[in-house]
């Protein structure tokens, strides 16, 4: 293990704790990391705690650069690093702080099977997704489509998907911003862009994009549970 | 067995690593080799054709040209769907350089893990007694 991070970890409560601004010339807000003890001991280990305070210097930055439970090393922004930034007060958008990944996303299917009828199944079940939907690097989609689509992807979102039949109304319900977030611009994106992405239409995608079976063994939201249709395993 | 010109160092959740070449550059080299044999490892022959591709690559910078270089043998290979398994530097200044990339099909290789960038953060490039050294965060 490399060496210990040494700087400034200042108690604010049980659960968040304050990197000052006088530990850097240059931060512009402190940083705050939201951790228990326990935690806190493992956050030292790596050079994270580091990043909150470099993520505090960003032109703009609103009140703090924040660090979730979750945090460890990442590059530029710590992995569950948070901040926001005030363009009107100069401030940037940073892809490092969405790790580069931008609009990776996480959907949630819901089937009608109980845990019950299938739990003998598993296995089969796992390798009949792993055959059918593709997945990793190099994987190629079912779904082909020229440039001039590819941009209509781009601005449209789900609701393509919806208009060519591979989904319908009721996804883009389920969806956050129902599938789309408005205003894209398909021109500012480069061409090299393009060329990297386009063979990754209609697959889960690669590096760390994956997809689970989950049983529910607790609620903790009734009403939203209900909205999903979500059940415990009885 | 001649030791490897790179080696991979601790980081929690991307890969670092440190290459080494008597000159700058065999240490390029070195680097865009050792991206394809951390990601890969030859397996099947599905494809024997061998492609060559000529790159040309710049920066305003050293350290940045080391990324670039990187990076455009990143792009070439996802969007080629190739695997490098030789390059050749032939020329090399302060902001660009040259260079000759051999590969055949990413069907002959079994895919380790997918590099989807070099980047910046703790990049070092660096004269040493032996000749050159560098360090490189992937992101992966």
């Amino acid at each position: 293990m490399s060496e210990l991070w040494e700087g400034p970890l200042e108690k604010i409560d049980d659960f968040r704790w304050r990197i000052p601004r006088s530990y850097k010339p240059g931060m512009r807000v402190p940083g705050i990391i939201y951790a228990d003890e326990k935690l806190l001991k493992d956050i030292r280990h790596d050079r994270a705690a580091e990043q909150v305070a470099n993520v505090a210097f960003l032109p703009g930055i609103v009140n703090a650069s924040l660090a979730m439970p979750d945090i460890h090393w990442g590059y530029g922004f710590p992995i569950g690093g948070v901040a926001a930034t005030d363009i009107a007060a100069g401030g940037v958008i940073s892809p490092g702080g969405v790790g580069f990944d931008i609009n990776c996303g996480v959907r949630l299917l819901r089937t009608n099977f109980q845990f019950e009828e299938i739990k003998d199944k598993l296995k089969e079940l796992v390798y009949a997704l792993f055959s059918d939907i593709p997945s990793g690097v190099g994987s190629k989609g079912e779904i082909k489509v020229s440039v001039k689509e590819e941009e209509q992807i781009l601005v449209k979102g789900s609701k393509w998907a919806v208009e060519k039949g591979y989904g319908t109304q009721d996804d883009l319900e389920c969806t956050e911003e129902f599938g789309a977030i408005q205003g894209a611009d398909p021109d500012a994106v480069s061409q090299r862009a393009y060329d990297r992405g386009k063979a990754q239409s209609g697959t889960l995608g690669s590096g760390n994009h994956f997809l689970e079976v989950q049983a529910i063994d607790q609620l903790y939201d009734r009403d939203l549970c209900d909205a999903f249709g979500l059940m415990r395993v009885r | 067995m001649k030791d490897k010109p790179y080696e991979i160092l601790e980081h929690t959740a991307d890969i670092r690593i440190r290459i080494k070449g008597k000159d700058l550059a065999d240490l390029f080299q070195n680097a865009g080799l050792a991206l394809f044999e951390i990601s890969s490892r030859r397996q099947y022959v599905k494809d024997k054709k061998h492609v060559n591709l000529n790159l040309r690559v710049e920066a305003q910078t050293q350290d940045e040209l080391l990324v670039n270089w990187l990076n455009e043998l990143i792009f070439q290979a996802a969007t080629k769907g190739l695997i490098f398994h030789n390059l050749k530097i032939s020329k090399l200044t302060q902001s660009s350089l040259e260079a000759k990339a051999t590969g055949s099909s990413s069907e002959n290789y079994k895919i380790l893990t997918e590099i989807k960038a070099a980047t910046y953060h703790e990049l070092k490039l660096e004269q040493v007694k032996e000749g050159w050294q560098a360090e490189v965060i992937l992101d992966v």
